[in-house]
């Protein structure tokens, strides 16, 4: 029974804590501008980030090491050294982004600039990670996050019908006033935001974190399998909730406040409370895990203790490169650089790194001497070669498209 | 390849992705009168998400459906985005007469646009919410008169 809820629970931190800032703006962004005729993305980027999440996993489990401590070994200092640049670079470009959005949630409800915020809040998420135990911390932030459902729900209250819904999804391609070349550039940002490199350094990192055996494969798939789609699923419905209020009034989504309309328009005061309260706790969260991310990358490249599970003086320098990361991300956010733009470059560069990121995780999900007798089987194998393809392709194309569409302006 | 090129490789790579990033976020000069047509479509689109984001904004407030400081926070960027895009439109060079009539056109109407987002800003700031509907009504109009000039103007 333990493990049962013990299962449940962690789908439900998968679910709520799916969703970041990334994910927000991009999903909310896109339906503006293309309705739900890039919801194929989102759900591309959910099995792509599936996959490579249970290979993440499942290694971490199994050798009890993180993914980045076992890259360096399988593949040498030299291309480990060129996916942690590119991981760094962009981790910490999304943590002043999450700290950015956070602030900005604040202000909805103070009304205070969001500025004033910054400072605070990188304070109380060193805090937080400094003083709370990593599990209570990852449930407590993923479960708040599910309070996001209201968007759900407004989506139903809006009413677009299932069928509209669908037929909508069901094109591919730009809507008569957009070009392909911004189709293409905002399908990319999706599929940033929704395979970001952090989420499967967090996730392998707090499986050792977690002290994961090979007992816990069974919910690291529950986790990935059913927590992570139903991520999906709510992104989808920002989308949907974005496609049905903005695109027929010609309104493009710019400032995070726009996210709360349709929430607001259908659920009135208690669901935008809802909205807000669940936005802060995931921001808070994904806050936490690019924090925590950026020192887990660095330690187990340089092959130093790290950890929320050993006293912070066993883990001096993985502690000190958290902090000068998060100190760096919020001098970042108070340039009065607007946390969007931070987020939208975060998730296309995001895209540009993917490959560096996944395909080292596939090499070692496929050496018995770090999973045993649990390598990939050879469908998984061809999925997810293909995802990489992909990937490249996206890495290719990411550059050009940026020049060629102003950043997707 | 020895260390010394590839280090300049990473630095000359770096500079690039950079400049490529700024880049991507200016407004490009307009060389020829549909570049400058372009752009006035593009403008007046960007007035009209500004002005329906604040009639959103605007009816949440006034029904009681929002809280003060999210329509106030709403109010203030609707307004700054319409301030940016009149700038940014005003600052671009009309290449010849044909521009010339295309910019009286549509400059009076952004113009309008930030004033009639300021006065909604201003009524926000002021806890003045049940004000807001009515401030709000004469927008839908401005914004369908932007709405039909970028329609006319488009690529």
């Amino acid at each position: 029974m333990k493990k049962i809820f013990e299962i449940f629970l962690g789908i439900l931190t998968a679910f709520g804590g799916f969703v970041d800032i990334g994910d927000l703006v991009a999903n909310s962004e896109t339906g503006a501008r293309f309705g739900m005729r890039l919801a194929w993305v989102v759900i591309l980027g959910v099995i792509g980030i599936v996959i490579y999440a249970e290979m993440s996993g499942r290694v971490a489990a199994l050798s009890k090491r993180g993914v980045f401590d076992v890259v360096r070994e399988r593949l040498g200092a030299r291309w480990a050294l060129v996916n942690l640049l590119a991981s760094f670079f962009i981790n910490f470009l999304t943590i002043a982004a999450e700290i950015g959005g956070l602030a900005l949630v604040i202000e909805l409800v103070t009304g205070i600039n969001y500025l004033l915020w910054v400072p605070l809040l990188g304070i109380a998420v060193w805090v937080v990670l400094w003083k709370m135990k990593f599990s209570i911390m990852e449930k407590a932030f993923g479960l708040s996050g599910l309070a996001m459902i209201v968007t759900a729900v407004a989506l139903w209250r809006l009413d677009p019908g299932l069928g509209n819904t669908f037929s909508a999804m069901r094109h591919f391609g730009p809507t008569p006033d957009e070009t392909w070349a911004t189709y293409g550039f905002f399908a990319i940002g999706l599929l940033g935001a929704a395979m970001t490199p952090y989420e499967v350094f967090f996730f392998s990192s707090g499986a050792v974190e977690e002290h994961w055996t090979k007992e816990d494969l069974n919910v690291n798939r529950a986790n990935v399998y059913i927590g992570f789609p139903l991520g999906g699923l709510l992104s989808l419905a920002i989308m949907g909730a974005s496609a049905t209020v903005f695109a027929p009034r010609g309104i493009s989504v710019s400032h995070l406040s726009q996210v709360g309309i349709p929430v607001s328009l259908t659920l009135g005061k208690v669901g935008l409370a809802f909205l807000l309260f669940g936005m802060f706790a995931a921001i808070f969260a994904a806050a936490i895990e690019t924090s925590l991310s950026a020192g887990y990358t660095v330690a187990q490249f340089f092959g130093w203790q790290w950890g929320t599970f050993v006293r912070p003086r066993q883990a001096a320098r993985f502690h000190l490169v958290v902090i000068v990361s998060m100190l760096g991300a919020v001098l970042l956010a108070l340039t009065t650089l607007d946390p969007i733009k931070i987020t939208e470059y975060s998730i296309v560069l995001a895209a540009a790194a993917l490959p560096l990121t996944y395909f080292p995780i596939l090499v070692v999900a496929n050496d018995p001497t770090y999973v045993g007798e649990k390598t990939n089987s050879k469908a998984l194998n061809a999925v997810a070669f293909a995802y990489l393809v992909i990937l490249l392709v996206v890495a290719v194309a990411t550059i050009p498209l940026m020049i060629i569409t102003r950043g997707g302006a | 390849m020895t260390l010394r090129p590839r280090r300049r490789l990473l630095w000359r790579g770096s500079i690039l992705v950079a400049v490529v990033a700024l880049g991507a976020a200016c407004v490009a000069p307009a060389r020829t009168a549909a570049a400058y047509e372009g752009k006035a479509a593009d403008s007046a689109s960007s007035a009209v998400s500004a002005l329906r984001t604040a009639i959103l904004a605007a009816g949440l407030g006034g029904a009681d459906r929002s809280f003060p400081p999210t329509v106030s926070v709403l109010l203030s960027e609707a307004e700054e985005d319409a301030d940016a895009t009149e700038a940014a439109f005003s600052s671009i060079q009309p290449p010849d007469p044909v521009s010339d009539q295309i910019r009286a056109e549509l400059e009076p109407m952004l113009i309008k646009a930030s004033k009639r987002l300021a006065l909604l800003r201003i009524a926000a700031r002021r806890a003045d919410l049940g004000a807001l509907p009515r401030l709000a009504q004469p927008i839908e109009r401005l914004a369908g008169k932007l709405e039909r000039f970028a329609q006319e103007h488009a690529a």
